[in-house]
């Protein structure tokens, strides 16, 4: 007599779930240009040519506590030329080129004159402190825009694609 | 030339060497000490960005900084030339007024 022999596979594939898994999340990442992909396809810096070829620098960046430093910096130096240039006078040794007093002063106003016109000419300089603050604002809004249309983007691809397995 | 007197001897009149220098100063005070003045403050203004930004735009950001201070410098010229052109135009006047005040 024989003896009975029955035996019963497991049909419960545990590896199916976290295939599953892994397939889902594998589908839901990006590569390079589309977001925070698998950056390990592909590698922008180079050690010779730097980012792409078109930085010289590994390191690019602002500090933007220093912002209102340079901006002050634009308006004292705009201060420094416009006092200099008052600091010029008029009536230049003119008593040793030419007399009359009607001449004297007509000369003194027109030199005065090119004077404003000089210090009018410097404070264009002060177009490149709004510059600064442009530039400081490009800076914040634009890691701001990543950060929450990008990382946070993708964030939430990994979070949602982050399933418990629970016991049955 | 037959100078006896000095441009001080004189209440109305015009001295050409002191034209000359009258120029020449103004041309030292209101162009060139003031593009000079505008190069040293571009300096300073550069040392205080490259406290707190580095790259591409920074460079950039200076070039163009650079370019309008030399365009600025040009300017300057400018006026100064057309400041010269008219101090000639004076000399000019007063010794006309002298070859013409009595005739031959």
């Amino acid at each position: 007599m024989a003896w009975a022999s029955t035996t019963v596979a497991s049909g419960f594939d545990a590896e199916q779930y976290a295939q599953t898994a892994m397939d889902s999340r594998q589908a839901s990442r990006s590569g390079i240009g589309s977001g925070m992909g698998n950056s390990n396809t592909w590698w922008p810096f180079d050690k010779v040519d730097g980012y792409q070829g078109l930085s010289e620098y590994s390191v690019v960046g602002i500090n933007v506590s220093k912002v209102p430093d340079m901006r002050e910096a634009i308006r004292s130096a705009v201060a420094n030329i416009q006092n200099h240039i008052d600091g010029i006078e008029e009536e230049t040794n003119s008593s040793n080129a030419f007399r009359s007093e009607e001449i004297k002063t007509a000369v003194e106003q027109y030199v005065l004159a090119v004077k404003d016109y000089c210090k009018a000419l410097i404070s264009d300089l002060l177009a490149f402190s709004d510059k600064l603050e442009s530039v400081h604002q490009a800076w914040l809004q634009s890691t701001q825009s990543y950060a929450s249309e990008s990382i946070d983007s993708s964030k939430s691809n990994v979070s949602s694609s982050a399933t418990y397995y629970t016991e049955q | 030339m037959k100078d006896k007197l000095d441009l001080s001897a004189l209440d109305i009149g015009i001295s050409s060497t002191g034209m000359a220098q009258y120029r020449e100063d103004l041309r030292a005070s209101l162009l060139v000490s003031t593009t000079d003045k505008l190069n040293e403050e571009v300096e300073n203004i550069l040392s205080v960005i490259d406290s707190g930004w580095q790259g591409v735009s920074r460079d950039r950001f200076e070039r163009q900084l650079r370019n309008m201070c030399e365009l600025m410098g040009e300017d300057l010229r400018k006026e100064y030339d057309d400041l010269e052109a008219r101090l000639t135009e004076l000399e000019s006047f007063y010794y006309e007024q002298d070859l013409k005040l009595i005739e031959e």
